[in-house]
Protein backbone atom coordinates (compact mmCIF):
# COMPACT_ATOMS: atom_id res chain seq x y z
CA UNK A 1 0.00 0.00 0.00
CA UNK A 2 1.37 3.18 -0.90
CA UNK A 3 2.14 5.95 1.88
CA UNK A 4 0.48 8.62 2.19
CA UNK A 5 2.44 11.25 2.40
CA UNK A 6 0.28 13.55 3.68
CA UNK A 7 0.01 11.45 6.85
CA UNK A 8 3.51 12.55 7.69
CA UNK A 9 2.89 15.67 8.33
CA UNK A 10 -0.50 17.31 9.37
CA UNK A 11 0.29 20.91 7.25
CA UNK A 12 -0.43 21.96 3.70
CA UNK A 13 -2.45 18.98 2.19
CA UNK A 14 -4.18 19.20 -0.52
CA UNK A 15 -3.84 23.26 -1.23
CA UNK A 16 -1.00 24.93 -3.24
CA UNK A 17 1.03 26.46 -0.51
CA UNK A 18 3.77 28.91 -2.78
CA UNK A 19 5.06 30.30 0.40
CA UNK A 20 8.74 29.40 1.74
CA UNK A 21 8.96 27.47 4.58
CA UNK A 22 11.22 28.66 6.87
CA UNK A 23 13.12 26.66 8.94
CA UNK A 24 13.32 26.56 12.68
CA UNK A 25 16.96 27.93 13.01
CA UNK A 26 17.09 29.74 9.84
CA UNK A 27 14.67 32.18 11.13
CA UNK A 28 17.66 33.12 13.79
CA UNK A 29 20.10 33.41 11.10
CA UNK A 30 19.99 36.74 9.77
CA UNK A 31 22.95 35.14 6.29
CA UNK A 32 20.37 32.93 5.64
CA UNK A 33 18.65 33.31 2.41
CA UNK A 34 15.24 31.60 1.74
CA UNK A 35 14.49 33.25 -1.75
CA UNK A 36 15.29 30.01 -3.56
CA UNK A 37 13.00 27.57 -1.14
CA UNK A 38 10.44 26.30 -3.00
CA UNK A 39 8.94 25.20 0.17
CA UNK A 40 7.82 21.06 0.77
CA UNK A 41 5.89 18.61 -0.22
CA UNK A 42 5.19 16.56 2.77
CA UNK A 43 8.55 15.99 4.35
CA UNK A 44 10.49 16.79 1.42
CA UNK A 45 12.31 20.29 0.69
CA UNK A 46 11.21 20.28 -2.95
CA UNK A 47 14.69 20.58 -5.14
CA UNK A 48 14.89 24.11 -5.13
CA UNK A 49 14.61 24.81 -9.20
CA UNK A 50 12.04 23.56 -10.83
CA UNK A 51 13.81 23.19 -14.27
CA UNK A 52 16.27 20.62 -12.80
CA UNK A 53 13.10 19.07 -10.53
CA UNK A 54 11.58 18.41 -13.95
CA UNK A 55 14.57 17.49 -15.85
CA UNK A 56 14.96 14.36 -12.55
CA UNK A 57 11.44 13.64 -13.28
CA UNK A 58 11.95 12.97 -16.64
CA UNK A 59 15.07 10.79 -15.77
CA UNK A 60 13.30 8.98 -12.94
CA UNK A 61 10.75 7.67 -15.96
CA UNK A 62 13.53 6.76 -17.95
CA UNK A 63 15.03 4.24 -15.41
CA UNK A 64 11.91 3.21 -14.72
CA UNK A 65 11.21 2.32 -18.12
CA UNK A 66 15.18 0.81 -18.51
CA UNK A 67 14.78 -0.94 -15.61
CA UNK A 68 11.33 -1.95 -13.83
CA UNK A 69 8.24 -4.18 -15.05
CA UNK A 70 6.58 -5.46 -17.85
CA UNK A 71 8.24 -3.40 -21.02
CA UNK A 72 10.83 -2.22 -19.90
CA UNK A 73 14.32 -2.27 -21.27
CA UNK A 74 15.63 -4.94 -18.28
CA UNK A 75 12.84 -7.46 -19.48
CA UNK A 76 13.82 -7.35 -23.06
CA UNK A 77 17.96 -7.91 -22.00
CA UNK A 78 16.16 -10.91 -19.54
CA UNK A 79 15.31 -12.19 -22.29
CA UNK A 80 18.32 -11.33 -24.61
CA UNK A 81 20.30 -13.32 -21.99
CA UNK A 82 18.19 -16.25 -22.37
CA UNK A 83 18.79 -16.44 -25.96
CA UNK A 84 22.52 -16.31 -25.19
CA UNK A 85 22.24 -19.04 -22.94
CA UNK A 86 20.16 -21.25 -25.18
CA UNK A 87 22.36 -20.82 -28.36
CA UNK A 88 25.68 -21.92 -26.04
CA UNK A 89 24.03 -24.94 -24.85
CA UNK A 90 22.95 -23.55 -21.58
CA UNK A 91 20.03 -24.49 -19.61
CA UNK A 92 18.10 -20.43 -18.84
CA UNK A 93 18.47 -20.98 -15.39
CA UNK A 94 22.23 -21.95 -15.35
CA UNK A 95 25.06 -21.52 -12.88
CA UNK A 96 28.09 -19.85 -14.55
CA UNK A 97 31.50 -18.60 -13.22
CA UNK A 98 31.31 -15.05 -13.66
CA UNK A 99 33.99 -14.75 -16.02
CA UNK A 100 31.94 -17.23 -18.09
CA UNK A 101 28.98 -14.85 -17.78
CA UNK A 102 30.68 -12.03 -18.74
CA UNK A 103 32.19 -13.24 -21.61
CA UNK A 104 28.89 -14.40 -22.73
CA UNK A 105 27.09 -11.38 -22.26
CA UNK A 106 29.62 -8.18 -22.72
CA UNK A 107 29.59 -7.94 -26.39
CA UNK A 108 25.78 -7.99 -26.89
CA UNK A 109 24.22 -5.09 -28.13
CA UNK A 110 20.66 -5.45 -26.67
CA UNK A 111 22.09 -6.39 -23.35
CA UNK A 112 25.02 -3.68 -23.46
CA UNK A 113 22.31 -1.33 -24.12
CA UNK A 114 20.53 -1.65 -21.26
CA UNK A 115 22.87 -1.38 -18.76
CA UNK A 116 24.29 1.61 -20.74
CA UNK A 117 20.58 3.12 -20.40
CA UNK A 118 20.43 2.74 -16.95
CA UNK A 119 24.25 4.29 -16.30
CA UNK A 120 23.28 7.25 -18.40
CA UNK A 121 20.15 8.03 -16.31
CA UNK A 122 22.76 7.99 -12.95
CA UNK A 123 25.37 9.92 -14.89
CA UNK A 124 22.89 12.43 -15.85
CA UNK A 125 21.32 12.70 -12.53
CA UNK A 126 23.77 12.78 -10.20
CA UNK A 127 25.45 15.70 -12.80
CA UNK A 128 21.54 17.42 -12.78
CA UNK A 129 21.78 18.06 -9.21
CA UNK A 130 25.39 18.27 -8.54
CA UNK A 131 25.40 21.19 -11.05
CA UNK A 132 22.51 23.06 -9.26
CA UNK A 133 23.89 22.79 -6.01
CA UNK A 134 27.52 23.86 -6.67
CA UNK A 135 26.37 26.89 -8.74
CA UNK A 136 25.15 28.39 -5.30
CA UNK A 137 27.74 26.44 -3.25
CA UNK A 138 28.28 29.21 -0.93
CA UNK A 139 24.74 29.54 -0.14
CA UNK A 140 24.20 25.70 0.92
CA UNK A 141 27.44 25.69 2.65
CA UNK A 142 26.33 28.72 4.51
CA UNK A 143 23.14 26.75 5.71
CA UNK A 144 25.41 23.51 6.67
CA UNK A 145 27.32 25.79 8.73
CA UNK A 146 24.82 27.63 10.12
CA UNK A 147 22.94 24.66 11.60
CA UNK A 148 25.87 23.20 13.10
CA UNK A 149 25.21 23.89 16.39
CA UNK A 150 21.71 23.90 15.54
CA UNK A 151 19.02 21.44 17.87
CA UNK A 152 17.70 19.28 18.39
CA UNK A 153 19.99 16.55 18.06
CA UNK A 154 23.87 17.36 17.78
CA UNK A 155 26.59 17.15 15.51
CA UNK A 156 30.29 15.62 15.59
CA UNK A 157 32.50 16.45 12.94
CA UNK A 158 36.10 14.83 12.94
CA UNK A 159 38.08 16.32 10.28
CA UNK A 160 41.21 14.84 11.06
CA UNK A 161 40.03 10.82 11.76
CA UNK A 162 41.55 8.79 9.43
CA UNK A 163 39.27 7.35 6.28
CA UNK A 164 40.59 4.17 4.80
CA UNK A 165 40.45 3.87 1.09
CA UNK A 166 37.53 1.73 1.19
CA UNK A 167 35.36 4.44 2.05
CA UNK A 168 36.89 7.16 -0.70
CA UNK A 169 35.53 5.59 -3.61
CA UNK A 170 32.72 7.25 -5.52
CA UNK A 171 29.83 4.88 -4.63
CA UNK A 172 27.28 4.80 -7.09
CA UNK A 173 29.75 7.10 -8.92
CA UNK A 174 28.51 9.93 -7.44
CA UNK A 175 30.76 12.56 -7.88
CA UNK A 176 33.57 13.12 -5.15
CA UNK A 177 31.83 10.15 -3.21
CA UNK A 178 30.44 10.23 -0.02
CA UNK A 179 33.76 11.90 1.46
CA UNK A 180 35.01 14.45 -1.02
CA UNK A 181 32.14 17.00 -2.31
CA UNK A 182 31.33 19.47 0.92
CA UNK A 183 27.59 19.02 -0.29
CA UNK A 184 27.33 15.38 -0.47
CA UNK A 185 24.48 15.42 1.57
CA UNK A 186 22.39 17.40 -1.10
CA UNK A 187 23.16 15.34 -4.07
CA UNK A 188 23.00 12.04 -2.31
CA UNK A 189 19.17 12.93 -0.67
CA UNK A 190 18.08 14.13 -4.56
CA UNK A 191 19.97 11.87 -6.47
CA UNK A 192 18.35 8.98 -4.73
CA UNK A 193 15.24 9.71 -5.17
CA UNK A 194 15.86 9.40 -8.69
CA UNK A 195 17.31 5.67 -7.86
CA UNK A 196 14.31 4.64 -5.76
CA UNK A 197 11.62 5.73 -9.06
CA UNK A 198 10.33 8.61 -7.12
CA UNK A 199 8.98 7.01 -5.06
CA UNK A 200 11.21 8.09 -1.74
CA UNK A 201 10.41 11.81 -1.42
CA UNK A 202 8.70 10.75 2.15
CA UNK A 203 11.58 8.84 3.34
CA UNK A 204 10.11 5.85 2.03
CA UNK A 205 12.46 3.01 2.09
CA UNK A 206 13.94 4.14 5.47
CA UNK A 207 10.27 4.57 7.40
CA UNK A 208 10.19 0.73 6.37
CA UNK A 209 13.21 -0.23 7.27
CA UNK A 210 12.74 1.77 10.81
CA UNK A 211 9.01 0.08 10.76
CA UNK A 212 10.02 -3.47 10.92
CA UNK A 213 13.25 -2.92 13.43
CA UNK A 214 12.93 -5.32 16.23
CA UNK A 215 12.42 -4.07 19.47
CA UNK A 216 14.40 -6.57 22.33
CA UNK A 217 12.20 -9.01 24.04
CA UNK A 218 12.52 -7.46 28.10
CA UNK A 219 11.25 -4.05 25.06
CA UNK A 220 13.39 -1.67 26.86
CA UNK A 221 14.96 1.43 24.52
CA UNK A 222 17.15 4.29 25.58
CA UNK A 223 19.46 4.15 22.56
CA UNK A 224 19.73 3.48 19.02
CA UNK A 225 22.40 3.58 16.60
CA UNK A 226 22.18 4.05 12.79
CA UNK A 227 25.20 2.65 11.22
CA UNK A 228 26.27 4.25 8.17
CA UNK A 229 23.40 6.72 8.39
CA UNK A 230 24.28 8.82 4.82
CA UNK A 231 21.87 11.60 4.94
CA UNK A 232 20.11 10.76 7.95
CA UNK A 233 16.66 9.70 6.89
CA UNK A 234 16.69 5.83 8.58
CA UNK A 235 17.76 7.73 11.97
CA UNK A 236 14.83 10.22 11.81
CA UNK A 237 12.37 7.28 11.24
CA UNK A 238 13.97 5.58 14.53
CA UNK A 239 13.47 8.67 16.70
CA UNK A 240 10.09 9.54 15.04
CA UNK A 241 9.64 5.28 15.59
CA UNK A 242 10.76 5.94 19.03
CA UNK A 243 10.38 9.79 20.13
CA UNK A 244 11.75 8.49 23.81
CA UNK A 245 14.80 7.34 22.65
CA UNK A 246 18.41 8.66 22.42
CA UNK A 247 19.08 8.28 18.60
CA UNK A 248 22.40 8.34 16.93
CA UNK A 249 23.51 8.13 13.26
CA UNK A 250 27.35 7.29 12.92
CA UNK A 251 28.91 7.77 8.88
CA UNK A 252 32.44 8.05 7.69
CA UNK A 253 31.53 10.73 5.48
CA UNK A 254 31.72 14.25 7.05
CA UNK A 255 29.45 15.93 4.67
CA UNK A 256 27.02 13.17 4.75
CA UNK A 257 26.58 14.02 8.47
CA UNK A 258 26.43 17.43 8.17
CA UNK A 259 23.77 17.39 6.32
CA UNK A 260 21.85 14.64 8.03
CA UNK A 261 21.88 16.70 11.01
CA UNK A 262 21.13 20.38 9.38
CA UNK A 263 18.27 18.35 7.62
CA UNK A 264 17.27 16.29 10.90
CA UNK A 265 17.21 20.04 13.07
CA UNK A 266 15.30 21.41 10.42
CA UNK A 267 12.45 18.83 10.13
CA UNK A 268 12.45 19.27 14.17
CA UNK A 269 13.81 15.97 14.78
CA UNK A 270 16.56 15.24 17.43
CA UNK A 271 19.14 12.84 16.12
CA UNK A 272 22.26 13.20 16.83
CA UNK A 273 25.20 12.76 14.30
CA UNK A 274 28.60 12.12 14.20
CA UNK A 275 31.17 11.42 11.89
CA UNK A 276 32.97 8.07 12.28
CA UNK A 277 33.32 4.59 11.16
CA UNK A 278 30.96 2.07 12.11
CA UNK A 279 34.09 -0.35 13.15
CA UNK A 280 35.11 2.42 15.32
CA UNK A 281 32.34 4.38 16.37
CA UNK A 282 33.65 5.59 19.52
CA UNK A 283 30.49 4.52 22.04
CA UNK A 284 31.42 2.70 24.97
CA UNK A 285 30.52 -0.48 25.44
CA UNK A 286 26.48 -2.02 25.32
CA UNK A 287 25.98 1.28 25.38
CA UNK A 288 23.00 0.86 22.53
CA UNK A 289 19.63 -1.64 22.97
CA UNK A 290 18.97 -1.60 19.05
CA UNK A 291 21.53 -0.70 16.01
CA UNK A 292 19.81 -0.71 12.41
CA UNK A 293 22.01 -0.35 9.12
CA UNK A 294 20.28 0.09 5.44
CA UNK A 295 22.66 -0.65 2.70
CA UNK A 296 25.88 -0.06 4.03
CA UNK A 297 27.07 -3.54 4.50
CA UNK A 298 27.86 -3.96 0.67
CA UNK A 299 29.19 -0.93 0.57
CA UNK A 300 32.52 -2.44 2.35
CA UNK A 301 34.67 -5.09 1.65
CA UNK A 302 34.22 -8.38 3.57
CA UNK A 303 36.88 -7.89 5.81
CA UNK A 304 35.97 -4.63 7.12
CA UNK A 305 32.08 -6.26 7.68
CA UNK A 306 33.72 -8.06 10.03
CA UNK A 307 34.72 -5.70 12.42
CA UNK A 308 31.69 -4.01 11.65
CA UNK A 309 29.96 -6.79 13.43
CA UNK A 310 32.26 -7.24 16.21
CA UNK A 311 31.63 -3.36 16.68
CA UNK A 312 28.01 -3.93 16.69
CA UNK A 313 27.98 -7.13 19.45
CA UNK A 314 30.33 -4.61 21.72
CA UNK A 315 27.94 -1.84 21.14
CA UNK A 316 24.87 -3.79 22.17
CA UNK A 317 23.75 -5.05 25.80
CA UNK A 318 22.53 -8.30 26.15
CA UNK A 319 19.39 -8.51 24.42
CA UNK A 320 19.94 -5.83 22.07
CA UNK A 321 19.18 -6.48 18.82
CA UNK A 322 21.29 -5.69 15.18
CA UNK A 323 18.86 -5.32 12.12
CA UNK A 324 21.04 -5.16 9.17
CA UNK A 325 19.16 -4.49 6.13
CA UNK A 326 20.80 -5.12 2.62
CA UNK A 327 21.02 -6.68 -0.44
CA UNK A 328 21.33 -10.41 1.04
CA UNK A 329 19.34 -10.13 4.21
CA UNK A 330 16.18 -11.69 3.14
CA UNK A 331 17.53 -13.22 0.01
CA UNK A 332 20.33 -14.98 -1.30
CA UNK A 333 22.98 -13.71 -4.16
CA UNK A 334 21.80 -14.19 -7.55
CA UNK A 335 23.14 -17.32 -8.97
CA UNK A 336 21.68 -17.30 -12.15
CA UNK A 337 23.69 -15.74 -15.43
CA UNK A 338 21.76 -12.78 -16.03
CA UNK A 339 21.66 -12.03 -12.29
CA UNK A 340 25.28 -12.31 -12.07
CA UNK A 341 25.83 -10.35 -15.41
CA UNK A 342 23.82 -7.19 -13.76
CA UNK A 343 25.61 -7.48 -10.53
CA UNK A 344 29.00 -7.47 -12.69
CA UNK A 345 28.15 -3.91 -14.40
CA UNK A 346 26.52 -2.76 -11.09
CA UNK A 347 30.09 -3.61 -9.64
CA UNK A 348 32.73 -2.44 -12.35
CA UNK A 349 30.47 0.60 -13.44
CA UNK A 350 28.65 1.78 -11.40
CA UNK A 351 30.79 2.55 -8.65
CA UNK A 352 30.47 -0.95 -6.26
CA UNK A 353 33.81 -1.60 -5.56
CA UNK A 354 32.68 -4.12 -2.92
CA UNK A 355 29.76 -5.41 -4.30
CA UNK A 356 31.08 -8.76 -6.08
CA UNK A 357 32.83 -10.03 -3.12
CA UNK A 358 29.51 -8.81 -0.57
CA UNK A 359 27.71 -11.92 -2.76
CA UNK A 360 30.16 -14.40 -1.10
CA UNK A 361 29.94 -12.67 2.53
CA UNK A 362 28.60 -14.24 4.87
CA UNK A 363 26.97 -11.88 7.58
CA UNK A 364 25.62 -14.58 9.65
CA UNK A 365 29.16 -16.16 10.28
CA UNK A 366 29.94 -13.08 11.34
CA UNK A 367 27.35 -12.21 13.48
CA UNK A 368 28.16 -15.75 15.56
CA UNK A 369 31.78 -15.15 15.33
CA UNK A 370 30.98 -11.52 17.11
CA UNK A 371 28.76 -13.18 19.60
CA UNK A 372 25.33 -12.64 18.32
CA UNK A 373 22.66 -15.13 18.01
CA UNK A 374 21.22 -15.03 14.11
CA UNK A 375 18.17 -15.27 13.63
CA UNK A 376 17.58 -15.71 9.50
CA UNK A 377 13.88 -15.05 9.84
CA UNK A 378 13.62 -11.50 11.52
CA UNK A 379 11.38 -9.53 10.76
CA UNK A 380 10.54 -8.37 7.06
CA UNK A 381 9.55 -4.96 6.11
CA UNK A 382 6.98 -3.91 3.17
CA UNK A 383 6.86 -0.08 2.22
CA UNK A 384 8.31 1.65 -0.47
CA UNK A 385 7.70 1.74 -4.18
CA UNK A 386 8.75 -0.53 -7.00
CA UNK A 387 12.99 -0.61 -6.02
CA UNK A 388 13.40 -2.18 -2.68
CA UNK A 389 16.18 -3.67 -1.68
CA UNK A 390 14.56 -4.79 1.28
CA UNK A 391 13.12 -8.02 1.00
CA UNK A 392 9.53 -7.10 -0.28
CA UNK A 393 8.55 -8.14 3.21
CA UNK A 394 9.71 -11.82 3.11
CA UNK A 395 12.02 -12.23 6.51
CA UNK A 396 14.78 -10.03 7.07
CA UNK A 397 18.21 -11.29 9.34
CA UNK A 398 18.21 -10.14 12.39
CA UNK A 399 20.62 -10.84 15.38
CA UNK A 400 20.42 -10.58 19.25
CA UNK A 401 22.89 -10.11 21.28
CA UNK A 402 23.82 -12.71 23.84
CA UNK B 1 45.60 16.31 -0.82
CA UNK B 2 43.39 18.89 0.81
CA UNK B 3 44.39 20.82 3.54
CA UNK B 4 42.21 22.81 6.58
CA UNK B 5 43.01 25.56 4.98
CA UNK B 6 41.43 24.58 1.15
CA UNK B 7 38.35 22.95 2.96
CA UNK B 8 34.90 24.31 1.84
CA UNK B 9 32.96 21.98 4.63
CA UNK B 10 33.25 18.60 5.83
CA UNK B 11 34.93 16.73 2.73
CA UNK B 12 38.14 14.93 2.69
CA UNK B 13 40.53 13.63 -0.43
CA UNK B 14 38.23 11.17 -2.83
CA UNK B 15 39.25 8.43 -5.06
CA UNK B 16 37.80 8.83 -8.38
CA UNK B 17 35.97 6.35 -10.47
CA UNK B 18 36.47 5.54 -14.08
CA UNK B 19 33.44 6.22 -15.50
CA UNK B 20 33.93 8.91 -18.11
CA UNK B 21 35.79 6.22 -19.50
CA UNK B 22 33.00 3.66 -20.33
CA UNK B 23 32.35 2.21 -23.23
CA UNK B 24 29.92 -0.23 -23.43
CA UNK B 25 28.50 0.04 -27.31
CA UNK B 26 31.29 -0.64 -29.08
CA UNK B 27 31.92 2.90 -29.70
CA UNK B 28 32.41 5.79 -27.02
CA UNK B 29 30.65 8.13 -30.01
CA UNK B 30 27.60 5.39 -29.82
CA UNK B 31 27.41 5.61 -26.10
CA UNK B 32 27.65 9.57 -26.21
CA UNK B 33 24.43 9.19 -28.36
CA UNK B 34 22.54 7.11 -25.87
CA UNK B 35 23.30 9.50 -23.40
CA UNK B 36 22.73 12.50 -25.48
CA UNK B 37 19.02 11.63 -26.32
CA UNK B 38 18.19 11.17 -22.84
CA UNK B 39 19.43 13.91 -21.98
CA UNK B 40 17.47 15.70 -24.79
CA UNK B 41 14.25 14.29 -23.98
CA UNK B 42 14.83 15.54 -20.49
CA UNK B 43 15.39 19.26 -21.30
CA UNK B 44 12.14 19.27 -23.29
CA UNK B 45 10.06 17.44 -21.21
CA UNK B 46 11.65 20.50 -18.56
CA UNK B 47 10.65 23.31 -21.36
CA UNK B 48 7.02 21.44 -21.90
CA UNK B 49 6.73 21.29 -17.87
CA UNK B 50 6.84 25.09 -17.34
CA UNK B 51 4.70 25.79 -20.09
CA UNK B 52 1.98 23.30 -18.01
CA UNK B 53 2.38 25.39 -15.23
CA UNK B 54 2.22 28.73 -17.13
CA UNK B 55 -0.69 27.08 -18.61
CA UNK B 56 -2.14 26.45 -15.49
CA UNK B 57 -1.29 29.45 -13.53
CA UNK B 58 -3.01 31.66 -16.70
CA UNK B 59 -6.19 29.48 -15.76
CA UNK B 60 -6.45 30.21 -12.61
CA UNK B 61 -5.39 33.51 -12.18
CA UNK B 62 -5.20 35.59 -15.40
CA UNK B 63 -1.05 36.31 -14.91
CA UNK B 64 2.30 34.83 -14.51
CA UNK B 65 5.49 35.74 -13.12
CA UNK B 66 8.54 33.74 -13.29
CA UNK B 67 8.10 33.26 -9.20
CA UNK B 68 4.65 31.84 -9.06
CA UNK B 69 5.96 29.68 -12.16
CA UNK B 70 8.89 28.44 -9.77
CA UNK B 71 6.85 27.74 -6.67
CA UNK B 72 3.78 26.07 -8.49
CA UNK B 73 2.76 23.42 -6.15
CA UNK B 74 0.26 21.17 -8.29
CA UNK B 75 -2.69 19.79 -7.81
CA UNK B 76 -3.10 16.13 -7.28
CA UNK B 77 -5.04 15.66 -10.70
CA UNK B 78 -2.19 17.86 -12.07
CA UNK B 79 0.55 16.03 -10.82
CA UNK B 80 -1.23 12.65 -11.59
CA UNK B 81 -1.80 13.85 -15.11
CA UNK B 82 1.91 15.40 -16.13
CA UNK B 83 3.49 11.95 -15.05
CA UNK B 84 1.48 10.15 -16.97
CA UNK B 85 2.09 12.58 -19.77
CA UNK B 86 5.88 12.54 -18.76
CA UNK B 87 5.20 8.40 -18.96
CA UNK B 88 3.21 8.22 -22.08
CA UNK B 89 5.88 10.45 -23.76
CA UNK B 90 9.38 8.31 -22.62
CA UNK B 91 7.81 5.43 -24.05
CA UNK B 92 6.72 6.96 -27.36
CA UNK B 93 10.41 8.21 -27.64
CA UNK B 94 12.18 5.44 -25.94
CA UNK B 95 10.57 2.50 -25.99
CA UNK B 96 12.15 1.29 -29.19
CA UNK B 97 15.01 0.09 -27.50
CA UNK B 98 13.04 -2.84 -26.09
CA UNK B 99 12.46 -4.03 -29.73
CA UNK B 100 13.51 -7.42 -30.40
CA UNK B 101 16.42 -7.65 -32.20
CA UNK B 102 17.50 -11.31 -32.76
CA UNK B 103 15.69 -11.51 -36.23
CA UNK B 104 17.27 -7.91 -37.03
CA UNK B 105 18.72 -7.92 -40.62
CA UNK B 106 20.76 -5.56 -42.23
CA UNK B 107 19.43 -3.32 -44.84
CA UNK B 108 19.14 -5.47 -47.99
CA UNK B 109 20.62 -8.75 -46.39
CA UNK B 110 17.11 -10.54 -47.19
CA UNK B 111 14.46 -10.15 -49.96
CA UNK B 112 11.63 -9.22 -48.38
CA UNK B 113 8.70 -11.87 -47.69
CA UNK B 114 5.96 -10.57 -50.15
CA UNK B 115 4.11 -13.64 -50.10
CA UNK B 116 4.09 -13.91 -46.63
CA UNK B 117 5.44 -17.62 -47.21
Amino acid sequence: MPLDRRSLLSATAGTAVAAATQSAWAAKDSNFKLDADRGRDGIFRRIPSLDVGSNQDFLTEVRTMVQSGPGSLQEAAKARAKELLAKNGHAPDAELPMADVIKLMENDPTLMASARAWLSVQQLTWKGVKDLFDADKDRWLSELKSAEKAGPGSLELNPTMHIPDYARHEIHIQPGGYVGDPLAGYVYHYGTNNFFLGHNSQDQQQVGVASAAPVPADGKIRRILEIGCSCGQTSVALKRRFPEAEVWGVDVGGPMVHYAHMRAADLGVAVNFRQALAEQTGFPDGHFDMVVSFIILHEVPNSENAKIMKEVSRLLRPGGTYYPVDFYTAGAAPKDAYGKFRRWWDHRWNGEPWALQHMEYNLASDLTVAGMTVNKAGPGNQLGGPVSIRGGGRPNLMAIKA
Amino acid sequence: MATDTKRLGAEADYIKHDADNMVLLGNPHIDNLLTMVIALGAEMWQGQQRMKIMEALLTKHGKVTTEMIEQYVPTEAEAAKWAAERKAMVDRIYSVMTRNTTAARTFGSIEPNIERK
